[in-house]
């Protein structure tokens, strides 16, 4: 009993600490997005004051049970698609829930949320929400391939699905990490990660700033807070992860430092999105599902196959 | 033993005497006559049974004289099978005729019928060959005597044929006749076959005598390429008539033929040859000529041209120097007599149901109200083809088993090609007469309406008769009396099939199929609704597997768990349906105990008869569907072409090994050599067929969702298992190394990859295609049964694929993803069966919102769809993570990743799917819709249940499937607790579970402190670019859901198989019509045939010019 008390303490102070980290780098790229744009843009604390804001409201507005759910599914596949990645290499605190399965398990726990997510937004009624629904599925299922052989690269090459694992393999230096040593699985994996974030030029799954699609248009309240608590620690979740797959993880003898390498590392991932999503106009969706299907796709064959040479 | 001389007087005298019996009134005259016949039938079969167990053969000489001076008759074996053969086909011809109602025969018509019978069996009897003429021309004039009593105008026009073909016969056999004489000094047929020993035969001359004798009774049997005169007379003629010319005639032809074959050692082996490549062209052309065929007696009357070259052709295997082929002679007289039988029972079904014959220009009348009838044509037509558990199917196997000893490939191949493209016909007439009245009979793919007008008839609305036309051909029904008399053939055949194939070793529980079939059958004939009858069948089940299971591997086992708890439980919602239902429980019952043979069969024979079984029960079932009867024939045709497949694999084999004792085998040396490469080939393509792999699959999706909507769950969960069971049974046969087995030593090629290739690495590409092919087709469906199709295909892939990988984890993962698309794919076929029942369409985009209306149904799809896409942390993941794991372990990369594409386009269909039902806009017209039937939930809750429990603690699922993969494969995984631990991961399903709870609750617990007051609103209260929107109908966002994935993926999921398969039916069509043309109809036409018929028949003989 002590034992699992423990352990849900430990997983409070890792889920506080990417949720907090999170909101402020949501924050900051926004405001770093403004600038390029030529605006003054919102301050670095805003998610917070949003995420306040939403559940502070004295009303909401349900359309049904599964609508109801939604939101908690939701934020259920951030929380948990977070907890089953280890955070830190060789922490106690930061290891999470990661003994309960692989990356496989990951991989397909990314979709719970989601798939929650929709069925909530579907009995909303509003014919938007499904729309975006179609959207997003339909570009998720063309970045899945690339990233899919981008793992499977790695899995080949290190001969393990376990992220720990995985991580273990990288230390001893930059030149180990995966991103030297299986370049072309990194470059797959990471123009994977682009439609993953779903910014431009793969945004038009929400279509965030002129109409409103997508799952959240008919949400709001506390039920919205819960997507922006959400979007903030699956941010990070995945960002986390893809750090252990291709860029080395964070590992130090001191946590701080640790967190410290961490930070910088999943924020320049995100810098790296942003500034694609600055740089480039909107795709359609068959034009996006087109792009995964090219160049990336191509990369990733092109890692694996060097894998079974 | 019956006097052979009395076969010949008592018609005789019967014929004359008739006229005075003939005022006794219809009835006695006509019981009188029939009584004739049962007598002479009874007692022909008395002697041959006599004879059978030993008796000495009866030689009657006629006059006082001995042979040669006199004629003698002789009645042996051969004889006795023959004469009773004629018995049973004239006996049953003549009750059907004079008991009719309408245009019952009249006494010209029986008096010829006699004189007939009485050239029949002389033909059979006699051992002199001028007397055969005499014989011949007795029957023959008595066959033109009844065409001239037609009722049909044209039968005086084929009548005249018949006479100028009929005179140029008689002409080459008196040539025959008189060459040989010339030669030999004899006209006694064992003194001729003892100078033909002799040597006597060798001139030119006798070389054109025994051609011409040849070509006599060849053009009298109605041979392909000249037989066109024949099938003017069989079109025109009273179908009574025609069903002598089969049944009656052309049998004693055969006769004569079998008798006058030892003249023919003269020629040497090139006769058997001749004989061979005649017999089999004339199989294959006939049956492909009646295949375009308009009209159903010209079909069967091609069909009969067929059958007699099938004879013709094992009269080749017959001959020396060939003649050592063991029991080829039952073959023939089973073959024939099971002709016989069922073509004049199709004969006179063709009387009463019309002359159409299923195409699209010659549609048929529904037989659908009459049962009865609609039995006795499905035991006509498949005892015709020669499928289980009818005799010509006990014959047929001998036949292939004996073909393969001889490493004879290309005759096998020709025959079964032959056989397919009768059941072609025959099938396609069947599924015309069974179709319902609201088919139109051409459903292959999915349909879209063009308005948003309800499917009035899914809700059983009287349906418009669509065979208004047809109707105008039909004739008289038969009467009650004829009916009952039908089934005489009727249950003659299946009682003969049943017993010679237990005389084959074939054991009473592969049998028991049949016996069910019967059992429950008769809980319709006592008119026991549906609600009785599904207890006792599930009772019955339950007792079947107490008493089966225990004896099998573990891996058997689980097969059959699969297939007896499976349907069991899915039968359950039969209970829905209401009042008599005849054969749907009976046939549900029959596939069950079809299935269960597959898993207790020990031998070749009994796996393929329990395969056959399976298919047939399966073909009626879907049959059953509204609009089906396309869906079914072409299911049937693919199944049969699979089957045909898996009967060549098994046979070739030698020593004839069963199928699971010839892979475990294999499994072992791995060295089966090229024959065990072609068996491997021929084995793999059959079974894929079932298992619907890519290429194979056109059949699939009409099948499973133009079924019945509580049937289909059956076909999609249950049912594809077979393939799957197949697929393991006969593992060793693709873990062969292609190249070794070809010859090629090992090293040759470096060691390389390429040398250790195995038909399971092609399997395991085909697998992988056909799981995204199947996930891409099933994403643009807007019909729900044809994307849960198209679905099942793509899972059924991941199956193939898992299994193929040939290690231990693949196979666990294989039979995981099995066991877990039992229970999801028959629970969400389950509830969409509700739905259907409840909102009346199956578009998806007509429906919507039903969550509130139809919660259980709701929960059961999601927990499907979440079990069905991976989503930890239900069962489904389990089956992903040991895919993957064994993939990655196995080296195979490329297909890992397709494997993941292809389930991630899986969520797209699923999302699609529960969101176009369930969520959005509720339909103005649904606003009043109930939960499914209580009978509908029970199982998918049961499902339900499952599915949990084996998420929460996979452990219990694996375990016994590791233990059943065990005897092939040392395991690779080991567990720890709730953690199976890989070479490359681990997954702990428990943790996975709790962990999922915890996220889950803590926040819906926030949400619920936090939430503030919340006001609950319908659907439609929403508002988008300010406005409300119109009405449900144009909110709900459905209708081609995926248009944009359509745009840059929709060119994959263009129908090139179908394309394909559509493009061979229509070349096979092509070549039937050429080959139609062949008969022109005209007379000198005809005659110029058979004279060119002479010049190829002596050719033939000659081997060259």
């Amino acid at each position: 009993m002590t034992d699992i008390l423990i352990k849900a303490g430990f997983l409070f102070i890792s889920l506080m600490v990417i949720l907090n980290y999170s909101l402020v780098l949501i924050g900051t790229m926004a405001r770093i997005r403004a600038k390029v744009q030529g605006r003054i843009g919102q301050p670095f604390y805003q998610p917070y004051i949003d995420i306040i804001k939403s559940n502070a409201k004295r009303t909401t507005i349900s359309h049904g049970v599964m609508f109801y759910l939604g939101p908690v599914f939701r934020l259920a596949g951030g929380l948990g698609t977070y907890m089953f990645i280890p955070a830190i290499y060789g922490s106690v605190i930061f290891s999470n829930l990661a003994f309960s399965g692989d990356l496989l398990l990951v991989m397909y726990f990314i979709f719970f949320g989601q798939l929650g997510m929709a069925l909530g937004a579907g009995e909303s009624g509003h014919p938007h929400s499904p729309l975006g629904v179609a959207r997003g599925l339909a570009q998720m299922t063309a970045f899945e391939l690339p990233f899919a052989l981008a793992v499977i690269s790695i899995a080949a090459q290190f001969h393990t699905l376990s992220i720990t694992e995985i991580v273990a393999q990288q230390q001893g230096g930059w030149q180990h990490w995966v991103a030297f040593t299986n370049p072309l699985a990194m470059a797959a994996g990471m123009l994977a990660f682009l439609g993953m974030s779903m910014n431009n030029p793969f945004s038009v799954v929400i279509a965030p700033q002129e109409i409103p699609i997508g799952p959240p248009t008919e949400y709001q309240g506390s039920f919205l807070g819960m997507l922006q608590t959400n979007r903030a620690i699956f941010n990070g979740a995945k960002m986390v992860l893809f750090m252990n797959l291709f860029w080395g993880g964070a590992a130090h003898e001191i946590l701080l430092v640790a967190i410290l390498i961490m930070v910088l590392k999943t924020f320049l991932i995100y810098l790296y999105v942003t500034i694609v999503g600055a740089s480039f106009p909107r795709f359609r969706t068959e034009q996006s599902i087109r792009f995964f299907l090219g160049v990336p796709t191509l990369l990733g064959l092109a890692a694996v196959i060097l894998q079974m040479l | 033993m019956v006097n052979p001389l009395l076969l010949i007087a008592l018609p005789l005298g019967w014929a004359f005497l008739y006229p005075l019996i003939a005022k006794t009134g219809k009835w006695a005259s006509g019981l009188l006559s029939v009584g004739v016949m049962v007598v002479m039938t009874a007692s022909s079969a008395v002697s041959l049974v006599a004879l059978l167990l030993g008796a000495a053969p009866v030689m009657i000489q006629t006059g006082g004289f001995a042979a040669p001076l006199t004629i003698n008759l002789l009645l042996d074996t051969e004889s006795a099978w023959l004469v009773t053969i004629l018995g049973l086909a004239g006996a049953g011809t003549l009750a059907g005729q004079v008991f009719r109602t309408q245009f019952a025969w009249n006494t010209k018509q029986v008096i010829l019928f006699f004189v007939l019978m009485l050239g029949a069996y002389g033909l059979v009897l006699t051992r002199d060959l001028f007397n055969v003429f005499v014989f011949l021309e007795i029957s023959g004039i008595a066959v033109f005597g009844l065409l001239s009593t037609s009722r049909d105008g044209r039968v005086f026009e084929a009548g005249f044929k018949y006479m100028v073909a009929g005179g140029l016969s008689s002409t080459f056999f008196l040539l025959g006749v008189t060459i040989l004489y010339l030669a030999g000094g004899t006209l006694n047929i064992d003194g001729m076959a003892a100078e033909a020993a002799k040597g006597s035969f060798q001139s030119p001359l006798s070389l054109l005598g025994l051609a011409s004798l040849l070509v006599a009774l060849l053009i009298e049997a109605k041979p392909v390429l000249a037989n066109g005169w024949a099938m003017d007379a069989y079109e025109a003629a009273d179908p009574g008539i025609a069903a002598l010319m089969s049944g009656v005639a052309a049998t004693a032809v055969v006769a004569v033929l079998a008798k006058i074959l030892p003249l023919y050692n003269a020629i040497g082996p090139t006769i058997a040859v001749a004989l061979m490549v005649l017999g089999l062209i004339g199989f294959v052309l006939g049956n492909l000529q009646a295949l375009t065929q308009k009209s159903l007696r010209r079909t069967l009357g091609y069909s009969s041209s067929a059958q007699v070259g099938l004879i013709v052709a094992l009269f080749g295997l017959l001959s020396t120097p060939l003649a050592n082929v063991v029991g080829t002679l039952p073959i023939i007289f089973v073959l024939l007599m099971s002709h016989a039988l069922a073509k004049s029972g199709l004969f006179w079904l063709a009387d009463h149901v019309g002359d159409a014959t299923g195409t699209k220009d010659s549609p048929t009348r529904s037989l659908r109200n009459r049962p009865v009838l609609l039995v006795l044509a499905a035991i006509f037509v498949l005892a015709l083809i020669g499928l289980p558990p009818f005799p010509a199917f006990g014959a047929k196997w001998s036949l292939m088993v004996n073909l393969a000893n001889q490493g004879l490939w290309l005759p096998m191949g020709l025959i079964l090609v032959g056989s397919l493209l009768e059941a072609a016909y025959l099938l396609r007439w069947f599924t015309s007469v069974s179709r319902k009245d609201s088919d139109p009979g051409t459903v292959d793919g999915p349909l879209l309406p063009e308005d948003w007008q309800p499917d009035q008839s899914a809700l059983d609305v009287a349906p418009v008769s669509a065979n208004a036309v047809a109707a105008e051909r039909e004739s008289d029904p038969p009467s009650r009396a004829n009916l009952l008399m039908a089934f005489v053939p009727a249950l003659a055949l299946v009682g003969g099939g049943l017993f010679l194939l237990g005389q084959m070793g074939v054991s009473l529980l592969v049998l028991l199929p049949v016996g069910v079939l019967g059992a429950i059958a008769l809980l319709d004939v006592a008119r026991l609704p549906v609600k009785v009858q599904v207890p006792v069948a599930i009772a019955g089940i339950g007792a079947l597997a107490w008493w089966v299971l225990p004896g099998l591997d573990l891996l058997r086992q689980i097969f059959g768990l699969m297939f007896l708890a499976g349907s069991a439980l899915q039968m359950v919602a039969l209970m829905n349906r209401r009042g008599r239902q005849p054969g749907v429980v009976a046939l549900v019952a029959t596939l069950v105990a079809a299935l269960t043979g597959l898993l207790v069969a020990t031998t070749s024979l009994e796996f393929f008869v329990s395969w056959e079984l399976m298919t047939l029960a399966s073909f009626f079932l879907v049959l059953r569907g509204r609009r089906a009867s396309a869906g079914a024939l072409s299911f049937i045709l693919f199944s049969l072409g699979g089957a045909f497949l898996i009967l060549f694999g098994l046979t070739i084999l030698p020593g004839l090994p069963s199928l699971s004792q010839a892979g475990a085998m294999l499994m072992q040396t791995r060295m089966g050599g090229p024959l065990g490469l072609v068996a491997g080939l021929a084995l793999g393509l059959g079974l894929l067929i079932k298992a619907g792999g890519l290429g194979l699959h056109v059949w699939l999706p009409s099948t499973y969702a133009e079924a019945d909507d509580d049937i289909s769950p059956l076909l999609s969960s249950v049912l594809s298992k077979a393939g799957v069971l197949g697929l393991f049974l006969a593992a060793g046969f693709f873990a062969q190394p292609l190249l070794a087995n070809l010859g090629y030593l090992p090293g040759v090629l470096g060691g390389s990859k390429l040398e250790a290739a195995t038909l399971a690495d092609i399997l395991g590409w085909v697998g992988v295609a056909t799981a995204v092919a199947g996930a891409l087709l099933a994403l643009f469906q807007e019909d729900i049964k044809y994307s849960l199709a198209y679905s099942s295909m793509s899972q059924l892939g991941y199956i193939v694929l898992s299994f193929a990988m040939m290690t231990h984890l693949g196979w666990v993962s294989s039979l995981y993803l099995s066991v877990t698309h039992l229970f999801i794919k028959g629970m969400i076929f389950l509830a969409v069966a509700g739905i259907i029942q409840r909102t009346g369409t199956r578009y998806m985009y007509q429906m919507g919102g039903l969550i509130k209306r139809m919660p259980i149904s709701f929960v059961s799809v999601l927990i499907g769809i979440i079990a069905l896409s991976g989503v930890p942390p239900l069962a489904g993941f389990g089956g992903k993570w040991l895919m993957y794991t064994a993939l990655l372990e196995k080296g195979w990369y490329l297909q890992a990743g397709l494997a993941m594409f292809s389930s991630a386009v899986a969520f797209l269909y699923l999302f699609r799917l529960i969101h176009s039902m369930f969520l959005g806009q509720l339909k103005t017209r649904h606003r009043e819709v109930k939960e499914a039937s209580f009978w509908t939930l029970l199982p998918q809750v049961a499902f339900m249940l499952l599915i949990v429990g084996f998420s929460m603690f996979p452990t219990y699922l694996i375990q016994p499937l590791q233990a059943a993969v065990e005897p092939w494969f040392t395991s690779t995984v080991h567990w720890e607790g709730y953690t199976v631990i890989s070479s490359l991961g681990y997954w702990n399903g428990n943790w996975v579970m709790y962990a999922t709870m915890g996220v889950f609750l803590i926040p819906l617990a926030w949400l619920m402190l936090a939430k503030g007051r919340t006001y609950w609103v319908k659907q439609f209260n929403i508002v988008f670019a300010a406005e409300r929107p119109y009405k449900p109908e144009t909110t709900h966002y459905a209708y081609n859901f995926y248009g944009h994935y359509q745009k840059a993926l929709g060119f994959l999921a263009k129908p090139f198989v179908r394309n394909f398969w559509t493009r061979v039916g229509s070349v096979v069509h092509t070549l039937s019509d050429g080959l139609r043309r062949w008969n022109t109809g005209n007379a000198q036409g005809y005659a110029l045939q058979v004279f060119a018929y002479l010049i190829l028949v002596y050719l033939v003989l000659k081997g060259g010019f």
